[in-house]
């Protein structure tokens, strides 16, 4: 198994950096194809954005842990923040009609249709967004 | 980063959008660079999205947010060239029957 982990906190214009950092990491050393990493980071972008508005509530002192798992085909994230975490069945389902022009409220959706699985857990005062997606990897890229 | 540059022909405004429509920055750009067009009375507009790489959940919701934004004020909004990555994020939302979208610049002049 492949693991990377780190942890970061920033402003939300640096998020941009950091997702860019880890294309780079699961491209260039890890050699997962290209779409697929496209697909996967649409989920990474939509959990990170979700832990730093929802969870860390925009503190920027308070920290985003990343870990990054490349195991038997599949990759795994998990996004951790500092908030109370949120309950799926909560939320509103954004492709309802009255739901549908509103300008918010997908990041979920997104995030279940780019990746294979969704979970949620808290752990050691983390709150935790799993994804996960079966990848193919590049031998030669 | 998203860029924009602007053209006209006749009086529509075709906006070409380069680079991601994002939270925090790409979104906002976007909706400011519309609001001023409105601002001075354009009210048909096209989208060019042949360069947008990617488009997140809020910059969905600020097209579709623009896009209702443009409806109130009388004018038209179209897009044009979407990739196919940009489609299937719209057919996620279930969004891709609200707009008039287009492959052919000339087909979505004529549409206005």
């Amino acid at each position: 198994m492949k693991r990377v982990e780190f942890e970061f906190s920033a402003k939300i214009k640096l998020l941009n950096i950091v997702e860019k950092g880890i294309e780079y990491f699961l491209l260039n050393l890890w050699k997962i194809d290209e779409d697929d990493i496209y697909w996967f980071m649409v989920g990474v972008h939509e959990v990170i954005v979700n832990a730093y508005l929802h969870g860390n509530k925009k503190d920027e002192s308070l920290p985003i842990r990343v870990v990054l798992m490349l195991h038997g085909g599949e990759i795994i994230a998990r996004i951790s923040d500092k908030g109370d975490g949120f309950n799926e069945n909560d939320i509103p389902d954004p492709t309802s009609p009255e739901n549908l022009l509103k300008p918010s409220g997908r990041g979920i959706l997104f995030t279940k249709n780019a990746c294979d699985s969704l979970r949620f857990f808290r752990e050691d005062n983390w709150f935790t967004v799993e994804i996960k997606k079966k990848v193919k990897e590049v031998q030669n890229a | 980063m998203l860029e924009i540059s602007e053209r006209k022909k006749g009086d529509i405004v075709i906006l070409d959008l380069k680079g991601k429509i994002t939270i925090g920055e790409g979104d906002r750009k976007l909706r400011n660079w519309i609001e001023s067009l409105l601002e001075r009375g354009e009210r048909k507009i096209i989208l060019n999205m042949a360069r947008v790489s990617y488009m997140d959940s809020s910059g969905t919701g600020e097209v579709v947010s623009l896009l209702m934004t443009v409806k109130k004020r009388d004018g038209e909004l179209k897009l044009l060239n979407l990739s196919q990555k940009i489609k299937d994020i719209f057919q996620i939302a279930q969004l891709l029957s609200i707009f008039d979208y287009y492959t052919d610049e000339d087909e979505a002049l004529k549409a206005f």
